[in-house]
């Protein structure tokens, strides 16, 4: 029993940390609550919510179903379109920034690239968006831009996780036998990359399919434009029929590239 | 439908076999060796032909419209706003940065913890492994897969012709949006953990609600703190975004003062924003070291 | 007292894993269960806690007949019948004396449990199953920072801490090297004499199975080939149960 009693008293107290934590959390939380405000239903608002709900059970039907410029096909396609530009332009883009932030090309010095593409990744996106705008005018062109420039932020640190990761044997194993630089990058370099810098990219372009779809809110084409235009203008069931756009493409978009992503994961 | 795929891939098939001739090549002790079928170049082509047909689609019709001169010349425009921002900085502006600011963060708080909260039992009902012979977790993942289409902003937007302007939209917009992916998220981690432990303390005589409690949870949890935090960064970012709905927050402040071309306060907007995040951000990833 | 009465158990697949049993196991005994893997022994052990259903016959124990029990009553009845796994099912992640208290989950308050409170009494409940198993200094350690015979004995402990009137014991020390699982069966043998519990022992180990229980019963392809004490088994009892000779992988200590 003497035994018993010891081994109580060597109990780990977490009590101490657990209560702080607790405590921390209530206090961010209690401060918080009062930004739930509720400002009761809009005039008109249940109405509203009502109609929307209907309107998902009966679309403008046609805008789903016909093919000219103004329907929802042509825009979840410009939308396609606008995310899959921006994540190769942002492929791109981030090439040299991932060079100058690896650890093992410039040293010490990649707090400077690192601080730089953390200020990117923090940008609102809608101000780069409103940015793009002074250049290129509301429309696509102006999403891929936007788009580019904000897949910079996760695609660079891929870039720099593989960069830095390069096994330095395998090039000095090719070495021994005598292969070429340009031998040395093509199979000693890119089949380490090509599996997980794809996989990365797919999934960057999932995310960007959906950022895209928002990004015509701000007028970078779309099918943001529709929605907005047609809820600003009380018609629902336009309104729908974009929203019913979004779902069907993200739901195509989302099953492909999971299964295309654990393709590669398996070889 | 099924016949016509089969029949498709039949066609490949052969195709890849007939192929077999050009691949193979016989080594000195007279084995033959043949190299695998490559999809690189099918894939390649195939990307290939889709970047050229939405490069068409939104580049040349930008380029025909406006012209390539107009967009090389105007892409100056761009970097000029960042020099008006670094250079006009307007640090008297930040008085009025700080309580749409504190509102952004208030309202990443709530959601991302209000999302969580719902979030878990929702996952243990759609986890497979847990719910048996059930058809609930299919049901769930089909609901789930549809909420998380949306991202906050659209969200946000529809409410707003529902409830009106203001952070209580931004709230309930950030709830739905962390509430379906947390719920993914963790229903994918309890369909992977080790049923054995939960098997065992079924067996001493607990309901299956206390055998989760103590065999499951202490599986997860760190991860789901973990996610919770995650979370917590991408709603802080879409959160300062609400604001072009008017759900509130920093994105309120942000559009009317680039619409009036004030760059200094812009700029002074986005260094806050910029420092909040890069807190929460080191913050965060402590955190999540010290949880796994 | 555990009882089968005519028992049958086929599976879904239509596989016949119990053919018309019928046994009686007094309170105190140690029985092991031997035979070839799929011979029964697993399915017969499952049915006493009702992890598995009956397809015809009854399972009666302490007059309790099991397959008509259900909800709280089961989970009553379970209290008393401990169960150890070949696999230990240990929680990986929490410490020794966690997965102890696991098994008090059921005897305290549903608040207290969900929150993950225990007191005083419990844990030291918990701490002296760990002593009488031997683990006790190993009891604020990761769970699976330990050996897989420690493993085991923190499993063991667990069904401790639920102060069963059975043990069932489903081929638990087949992960185990032998000096380590000669070491459990020890404990086994122990707890059987000291708390008198009833142990039911599935194992695939001839040697073990005759060295330390009291009583053998055979299982050949469903059915009850042999049921008696240890002294009475010969080579030839032995083939019938296995349906063939003795080869190295039923025995544990290979030079005997």
């Amino acid at each position: 029993m003497q035994t018993i009693l010891q081994k109580y008293d060597e109990r780990p107290r977490n009590g101490l940390r657990n209560t702080i934590t607790i405590s921390v959390i209530l206090f961010l939380t209690v401060w918080s609550a009062d930004i739930i405000n509720y400002p009761g239903l809009f005039e008109n608002g249940l109405n509203i919510a009502r109609n929307i709900f209907k309107a998902l059970y009966n679309p403008t039907w046609h805008l789903i179903f016909s093919v000219e410029v103004d329907s929802i096909p042509f825009l979840m396609f410009e939308t396609l379109g606008i995310a899959f530009l921006g994540t190769l332009l942002g492929a791109i883009l981030s090439i040299p920034f991932a060079f100058l932030t690896a650890k093992n090309i410039v040293g010490r010095f990649n707090i400077i690239g690192n601080t730089i593409i953390t200020t990117i990744r923090s940008f609102p996106f809608f101000l780069i968006a409103l940015m793009f705008v002074r250049v290129s005018g509301p429309g696509p062109m102006t999403g891929v831009l936007t788009i580019g420039v904000l897949s910079i932020g996760m695609i660079s640190k891929l870039y720099i996780e593989v960069i830095e990761d390069i096994d330095p044997g395998i090039l000095l194993a090719l070495d021994a036998l005598g292969a070429t630089k340009y031998q040395k990058i093509r199979y000693g370099i890119i089949p380490q990359l090509t599996a997980s810098i794809i996989s990365v990219v797919i999934y960057r372009f999932e995310i960007n399919v959906k950022n895209a779809t928002v990004l015509g809110i701000v007028g970078a084409g779309g099918i943001g434009v529709t929605l907005l235009t047609a809820m600003n203008a009380g018609r629902w069931r336009d309104a729908a029929a974009a929203l019913w756009g979004i779902i069907i493409v993200v739901l195509i978009v989302d099953y492909f590239s999971t299964m295309l992503r654990k393709k590669l994961v398996n070889g | 439908m099924k016949t016509l795929c089969s029949k498709i891939s039949n066609l490949f098939k052969n195709f890849i076999k007939r192929n077999e001739r050009y691949r193979t090549s016989v080594l000195d002790d007279g084995t033959n060796i043949t190299r695998p079928f490559s999809y690189a170049l099918i894939i390649f082509a195939v990307v290939a032909i889709i970047f050229v047909y939405f490069w068409n689609m939104i580049v040349t019709d930008f380029f025909d419209r406006f012209g390539f001169q107009f967009f090389v010349s105007s892409i100056p425009n761009f970097f000029t706003i960042i020099q008006k921002m670094v250079v006009q900085v307007n640090w008297s502006y930040f008085d009025k940065v700080v309580a749409p600011l504190v509102d952004t963060i208030k309202i990443s708080i709530i959601g991302t913890l209000l999302g969580a909260i719902f979030s878990l039992p929702v996952a243990i009902l759609a986890s497979q492994n847990i719910m048996g012979k059930s058809k609930i977790p299919n049901i769930i993942k089909f609901f789930l897969s549809i909420i998380r289409t949306f991202p906050t902003l659209v969200y946000a937007l529809i409410f707003s012709f529902i409830f009106g302007y203001g952070t209580f939209i931004g709230v309930l917009a950030t709830i739905i949006f962390t509430f379906s992916i947390i719920t993914k998220m963790m229903y994918e981690i309890i369909e992977t953990i080790d049923m054995g432990a939960f098997i065992a303390i079924e067996a001493t005589g607990a309901t299956k609600l206390q055998a989760f409690r103590a065999a499951v949870i202490p599986q997860i949890i760190g991860r789901f703190y973990s996610i919770i935090l995650y979370n917590f960064e991408i709603n802080l970012r879409a959160s300062a975004i609400l604001g072009f709905v008017n759900a509130g927050g920093i994105g309120i402040i942000m559009n009317d003062q680039m619409a009036l071309m004030k760059y200094g306060n812009v700029a002074v907007i986005v260094l806050a924003l910029l420092a909040v995040v890069i807190v929460v951000q080191n913050f965060s990833q402590y955190l999540r070291r010290r949880l796994t | 007292m555990i009882e089968f009465q005519n028992v049958s158990k086929t599976y879904a697949n239509g596989v016949e894993a119990l053919k018309n049993i019928s046994l009686k196991i007094e309170p105190g005994e140690f029985v092991a269960i031997i035979g070839l893997s799929g011979a029964g022994k697993s399915t017969l052990i499952k049915l006493v806690n009702k992890m598995i259903d009956v397809t015809d016959g009854n399972v009666i124990v302490n007059g309790l007949e099991i397959p008509d029990l259900r909800g709280k009553a089961l989970r009553q009845y379970r209290r008393h019948v401990g169960m150890v796994f070949q696999s230990f099912n240990l929680i990986n992640r929490t410490s020794v004396i966690n997965n102890v208290l696991a098994a008090r989950v059921p005897d305290i308050n549903p608040l207290f449990s969900l929150l993950g409170i225990f007191t005083k009494a419990d844990k030291l409940m918990a701490l002296e199953s760990l002593h009488k198993v031997g683990i006790l200094e190993k009891a604020y350690i990761r769970a699976d920072q330990l050996s897989g015979g420690q493993q085991q004995r923190v499993a063991l402990a667990r069904t401790l801490a639920q102060n069963p009137t059975i043990i069932l014991a489903d081929e638990p020390v087949a992960s185990l090297d032998p000096i380590t699982a000669n070491q459990i069966m020890k404990d086994f043998e122990r707890i059987n004499q000291t708390e008198k519990i009833t142990i039911l022992v599935n194992m695939h180990h001839v040697d073990l199975a005759l060295k330390y229980a009291s009583r053998v019963i055979g299982i050949n392809k469903g059915e009850i080939v042999y049921d008696g004490g240890t002294d009475d088994i010969t080579e030839d009892i032995l083939k019938t149960i296995y349906g063939r000779e003795l080869t190295d992988e039923d025995i544990m200590f290979k030079d005997k």
